[in-house]
């Protein structure tokens, strides 16, 4: 019995939008971070979507996270020889996070988040405006 | 009442993809009475016919109904399992669980409405004159 209609390919979305939000946030709290896992200075998280069939496809493709990768881009190298992380000519390579793309991915993660929370409002208000019908 | 239709539909579909001896007058009364059995004698060529259509007729109203009630009770046990979920901190899927409850909601609804127009043409019924 499906009540509402394609519920479950917003609900994907929605941990897909909500799993972006996840990085961002990784993103913005290793903003300042010289000395990753791997000793190097922190590369940013990009995450990709991709589609995929609902899972009990009841007529549409939902969508899912299909890889977290990291953003190679070279960091800005300054000049700190009080710095532990900095190399033998005082240099420390800083992140490759910029603030403000991130505070920009965030809000379009939002958005997107916020848009398909009113697919779900519409379709459930549909489903409500159905079951009222004879009153 | 869904399930009945969709199991119905499943029954005609079968019946069309069911292959007809050609030439053969049965098979126009084959079109029209469904329960002729068709002459074909080698059986592995027939495609099977969902024993659905069978159920169906076996079934009464009352296991219809307790089929329905018994599906939203599963939505709402499902609501709690995931509202339990969140609680608990197992996962942080919190709109899974605000959607499984407001489809909970919406199916009890669908079968209050349900039991709404059974009462009323009990009612209706029991008004009548004879």
């Amino acid at each position: 019995m499906n009540i509402i209609s394609g519920i479950n390919v917003t609900a994907s979305a929605l941990s897909a939008e909500k799993m972006r939000m996840d990085v961002v946030a990784e993103n913005i709290a290793n903003a300042h971070t010289t000395h990753d896992v791997d000793g190097h200075a922190y590369k940013r998280k990009v995450v990709s979507f991709e589609s995929m069939i609902a899972p009990d496809a009841d007529g549409g493709k939902g969508v899912r996270v299909s890889q977290v990768s990291n953003d190679n881009s070279p960091g800005e190298v300054i000049f700190n020889p009080g710095h532990p992380d900095a190399d033998k000519d005082g240099m420390v390579e800083m992140p490759n996070v910029n603030i403000a793309t991130e505070m920009v991915d965030l809000l379009s993660s939002s958005r997107a988040y916020e848009a398909n929370l009113a697919v779900v409002r519409n379709a459930k208000q549909m489903a409500m405006k159905a079951l009222s019908i004879g009153h | 009442m869904i399930n009945n239709i969709g199991t119905n539909d499943a029954a005609t579909l079968a019946r069309q993809l069911l292959p007809r001896p050609e030439n053969s007058a049965a098979s126009i009364g084959n079109d029209l009475n469904p329960a002729t059995p068709l002459s074909i004698s080698d059986t592995s060529l027939r495609i099977p016919i969902p024993q659905a259509t069978d159920a169906t007729q076996h079934s009464s109203f009352t296991t219809l109904i307790d089929r329905a009630v018994q599906e939203v009770d599963g939505k709402m046990k499902a609501a709690a399992a995931d509202q339990s979920k969140v609680m608990t901190g197992e996962t942080n899927n919190l709109h899974q669980a605000m959607i499984s409850m407001q489809e909970a909601s919406l199916a009890f609804s669908l079968m209050v409405e349900v039991r709404n127009k059974l009462v009323e043409s009990y009612q209706e019924l029991m008004r009548m004159q004879v």
